[in-house]
């Protein structure tokens, strides 16, 4: 049960924690802004928990998976408005780390919810859950700072930019896959089969997962929601900065 | 922009009204999950067909299916139903588990070609 626990953990909750470092990687994102954001989100998750049974059973057993898409959604938007942060108006950089906080956070939180919970009321002993818990969790603090670090010391703004929306596009990504289960989505053949380099069952599997949407079987959909996810963003940047330099426009921006 | 929204919302609609019945005509294969076992572990689904796969749990705890190869991954909540769509598969085998119960919740997904169904029967 530790290492399943541990795990779980990782796989679940890694994108929050690489979430929070490459927002507090962003200029004018304090420590402050994301620690309110996370208490919420811990509410909200708290207050959703109890109705996600409820809610699975909708549209013929596929509520869980359309309420994670419209979340991932949702974090996609949240990026779209972040794309746009460097003008003047912090009114949108805050709506952006809001609906990143939501979109990424509580989709991936509730995943480890359910299990958290689910074995803390079957056993009398949660000694080992527990101390998995706290491992996973200082697993995920490292990794989060190391990748912050790297960020705010090693490179500059604009690949600090370029990686949180790979990044968020890597979660968006996932709308396909939860699509596709639900038969919302065609299922075509994979495009490719690179599970003998790096299996998503290994561990360089998840992280990469997690930091940039590596699929060792990626289907045409999840690399066609993968690449939207990722251009529509950019090209706001793009668009935003070059209206930027027009002085007139840029009340529009 | 009032047209605009009435054909966008009777495209969703349409979308959703169409999508469903062709569902349902799929072929269904159903794994129940009792004490934390799949029941049957192994299942036979056709080759290069879509083929709708429900778990039931009958557990007191909820379960969560993963298979790499399959590419899904889904929470059965207890005592409840889910239903995840796979394929078109390759003939092969696709292993899934259950990931809060990975030591005892193993299964796998036989696909078998068309001459592959002949030859057995």
């Amino acid at each position: 049960m530790l290492i399943n626990t541990v795990v779980l953990f990782l796989r679940d909750t890694l994108p929050i924690f690489l979430l929070i470092s490459v927002l507090l990687a962003l200029p004018r994102v304090s420590a402050v802004n994301i620690l309110w954001r996370l208490f919420a989100l811990v509410f909200i998750a708290l207050l959703t928990y109890p109705k996600l049974g409820l809610v699975s059973e909708f549209y013929e057993g596929a509520g869980f998976e359309l309420f994670k898409t419209l979340l991932f959604f949702v974090a996609w938007i949240g990026m779209c408005f972040l794309a746009s942060y460097g003008t003047s108006n912090s009114s949108l950089l805050s709506i952006g780390v809001s609906l990143l906080v939501l979109g990424i956070g509580l989709p991936n939180s509730l995943h480890f919810l359910v299990y958290f919970i689910s074995e803390l009321t079957r056993n009398s002993d949660s000694t080992l859950l527990l101390l998995g818990t706290t491992i996973g969790l200082g697993i995920s603090i490292s990794i989060a700072i190391l990748l912050n670090i790297f960020l705010t010391h090693f490179v500059n703004l604009k690949v600090t930019q370029c990686f949180i929306s790979v990044f968020v596009a890597a979660q968006a990504a996932n709308i396909a896959l939860l699509l596709e289960q639900t038969d919302t989505f065609p299922s075509p053949n994979k495009l490719w089969d690179s599970s003998d380099i790096v299996s998503d069952n290994s561990e360089y599997g998840h992280l990469l997962n997690a930091l940039v949407g590596y699929e060792a079987t990626p289907s045409i959909s999840y690399i066609v929601v993968f690449l939207i996810a990722l251009i529509v963003p950019n090209l706001i940047t793009f668009l935003c900065t070059r209206q930027r330099s027009t002085p007139l426009m840029e009340a529009a921006c | 922009m009032t047209t605009y929204f009435k054909s966008s919302l009777a495209f969703v609609f349409g979308f959703f009204a169409c999508h469903i019945p062709s569902a349902w005509a799929l072929p269904e294969v159903v794994v129940e999950i009792k004490s934390h076992l799949f029941y049957p572990q192994e299942v036979t689904v056709p080759a290069g067909q879509k083929v709708k796969l429900t778990f039931i749990n009958f557990d007191s705890t909820p379960e969560e299916i993963d298979s790499f190869s399959l590419n899904r991954e889904k929470v059965i909540f207890a005592n409840s139903r889910g239903t995840i769509f796979i394929g078109p598969l390759t003939p092969g085998e696709y292993p899934f588990f259950g990931e809060f119960h990975p030591n005892t919740a193993v299964g796998k997904v036989v696909v078998k070609s068309a001459e592959d169904n002949q030859y057995a029967h």
